[in-house]
């Protein structure tokens, strides 16, 4: 499509007058997300009697706007009470969380919409005018890349943990191993499934990271009366100063928010990789290259932005591959792209050709979702902050019954609950005894992924490690992860001679 | 070297748990690809033999400070504070109750009976305040989750109840 002003402004007035559609996807999309175990790949699902009666347009729009929504509202919760909503909320709960401990919850709330929507709308964007270049990031990226991609993910791990490096590995690889928990790719043998059945297809996700987060949260929570701390001021005639606030905190950092929005964007483009690595890798980038890294994990503002803005430029990343090539690149997409298959739309690049308002209308609507989602949850801020203060004797059990119910919701099946409380005991044991939870998770999280690029690698090469540094774009990536490795020893090197050299 | 005193050593005792459970796990998972092909065991031989050599080099670490006397084993940073131990678990048997009965009750009930002794067990004395937020929760739950997005939940008398009347 060759674009000029009045066509790009007649497709947005255009998808525009789907307003109707897009604010109450939005408004379900946050909800749907602030819900641990729902997400929106289930509520599609849920909701396919009424996705597949509307128009193809209609629908794709609900389903896009819907998608947005629940990245930004699975930060909510992972603020607020230190519960993810979605697994790509997880590393908000870094410093959010000890934001919301700290009293600033209101302002960590407004700091992360403004983050979120800033980080979707410039995805969006940089998406609808680099589509045509953006889709081919995806025939580069092979198995032998996508390991050292997940090698960042690893590196992380100890980086998160940096106060004591051993415990934080120990967590991350004893995450790596569960993750390989269930029958392998290649002749579906059973590994460590203890013998249940519910196994056999890997450690639900889900259950693990409710079970992390949510049930160790909230055995460690009945410690005290309420969640926010008192010398945190809970002004309630400060309705708008504390939200302005985090509005500025946003503001300063607007580069922050731009470059890892990218980070988001690039990965969420990388078929199979999602927002819960996307949003890790931001923050361990983000502390990587920051003069404060030891400011991480006590409520730093970066250490919010960062993965938030990642969380939601992996949404309009993940649908390129769905447009431009007709290939999932996740799970919701691989749900949008059934659903859009039952209405007779065939996606690839001649949907560019022949329909370009449908096309090019799924990003201009993601842009919008993002627009009204700013202005329509950033009033609520104050309010939701609110829940800091509800006492803990409630707040508990309805966050337990709740979240054991959300285990249970992917996959229907009681075994997931007993995961979730499982894990929730492991979590736990290891947060009073100092190993990183989010460490776990993201072992987790990667344990399969890495097995199976790996293992396709070897196979290609007939199980020759060499593969693995055979391209050039692999060797590249090898060369930034040393680099990434060595900078924090390099950094401190050029302090020791600049301090020399003033000294002198 | 001076010995600190019991009361002045760090208590590590808690801190060999995660180890201990991820090393028994570790040696688990490799009896089980034991005898895979190297395809299906590669991954899981690596990692298992990498975390039982981390949990090795932590326990040694551990033991040296003990020998040191810079630390005991005692599991006292795991159970402080002591006063919520019992409502600890009260709340970890009420979430073994409710996976129990949830697939009978249904999802209604079950959520209505875990708020009500949960609140309970975490001190919450008020007859009312008890059946009003329990009796509330529960029903916003019913209404969002089954009758709106009709997630499928397990149904019980409720839902039935409720189900035959809408």
């Amino acid at each position: 499509m060759h674009w000029d002003f009045t066509q790009a402004l007649d497709l947005f007035l255009h998808t525009l007058g789907y307003w109707w559609v897009i604010i109450p996807s939005v408004l379900v999309g946050i909800l749907v997300g602030a819900i641990p175990g729902l997400n929106a790949a289930n509520t599609i699902i849920m909701l396919l009697p009424l996705t597949l009666a509307m128009k193809p347009e209609v629908s794709l729009f609900f389903m896009v706007s819907l998608y947005c929504a629940t990245h930004l509202g699975g930060g909510i919760p992972a603020i607020l009470i230190n519960v993810p909503g979605t697994g790509g909320a997880a590393a908000s709960t870094l410093d959010g969380y000890p934001m919301a401990l700290k009293g600033l919850g209101q302002q960590a709330l407004a700091m992360s919409f403004v983050a979120a929507t800033a980080g979707g709308l410039i995805a969006s964007l940089a998406t609808l005018f680099l589509l045509p270049f953006l889709s081919r990031i995806g025939y580069y990226v092979h198995s032998v890349e996508m390991v050292v991609i997940m090698l960042f993910g690893i590196i992380l791990i100890a980086a998160i943990a940096a106060k004591n490096m051993l415990k934080g590995l120990i967590a991350g690889v004893f995450g790596l191993l569960l993750g390989g928990i269930g029958a392998d790719a290649i002749y579906s043998a059973p590994r460590a499934t203890f013998g249940f059945l519910e196994l056999y297809s890997g450690l639900p996700l889900v259950p693990v990271m409710i079970g992390l987060f949510a049930i160790s949260e909230a055995l460690l929570m009945i410690e005290h009366e309420i969640v926010s701390s008192k010398t945190g001021a809970h002004d309630k005639n400060a309705v708008w100063a504390q939200t302005r606030e985090g509005i500025q905190m946003a503001g300063q950092r607007w580069w922050h928010i731009v470059w890892t929005s990218f980070i988001g964007l690039v990965i969420g483009i990388i078929p199979g990789a999602g927002a819960s690595i996307a949003s890790f890798v931001a923050y361990q980038q983000s502390r990587m290259y920051s003069k404060t890294p030891e400011l991480y994990g006590t409520g730093h503002p970066e250490g919010l932005i960062a993965p938030e803005a990642a969380n939601n430029g992996v949404g309009p990343g993940s649908l390129v591959p769905l447009m431009a090539i007709g290939v999932p690149g996740g799970e919701t997409s691989a749900v949008m792209l059934i659903v859009l298959q039952y209405q007779g739309i065939v996606l690839g690049p001649r949907l560019f050709m022949t329909t370009p308002y449908l096309a090019y209308g799924v990003f201009i609507a993601m842009v919008l979702a993002y627009l009204f989602m700013l202005l329509t949850i950033l009033p609520m801020a104050h309010h939701l902050s609110r829940i800091t203060v509800v006492s803990t004797k409630y707040l508990v059990p309805i966050i337990i019954a709740f979240t054991l119910v959300g285990a249970f919701a992917p996959r229907e099946y009681g075994f997931d609950m007993v995961i979730a409380l499982v894990f929730g005991i492991l979590g736990y044991l290891c947060r009073k005894t100092g190993y990183h939870v989010a460490a776990l998770l993201i072992g987790v999280v990667l344990g399969p992924y890495i097995e199976r690029n790996l293992m396709r690698a070897l196979r290609i090469s007939d199980g020759k490690v060499g593969i693995l540094f055979s391209s050039t774009l692999g060797n590249m990536l090898w060369a930034m992860l040393v680099f990434t490795l060595l900078l924090p020893w390099l950094r401190q090197q050029w302090h020791r001679m600049a301090a020399a050299k003033h000294a002198a | 070297m001076d010995q600190p005193d019991s009361k002045n050593k760090r208590p590590a005792g808690g801190d060999l748990i995660v180890p201990l459970l991820a090393g028994s796990f570790a040696i688990y998972y490799i009896s089980t690809v034991w005898d895979l092909p190297w395809e299906a065991s590669a991954s899981g031989m690596f990692l298992g033999s990498l975390l039982l050599l981390l949990v090795a080099l932590f326990v040694l670490r551990t033991g040296h400070s003990l020998y040191r006397g810079t630390v005991s084993l005692s599991l006292r940073r795991l159970i402080e504070p002591r006063q919520f131990q019992g409502r600890r678990l009260g709340l970890i048997a009420l979430m073994i109750a409710f996976i129990a009965v949830i697939p009978y009750l249904g999802f209604t009930l079950t959520m209505f009976s875990f708020l009500l002794l949960a609140m309970l067990v975490l001190g919450v004395r008020s007859v009312p305040r008890l059946i009003g937020v329990a009796a509330i929760t529960a029903l916003v739950g019913y209404a969002l989750f089954i009758a709106l997005l009709n997630t499928p939940f397990p149904h019980g008398p409720v839902e039935a109840l409720l189900g035959s009347i809408f």
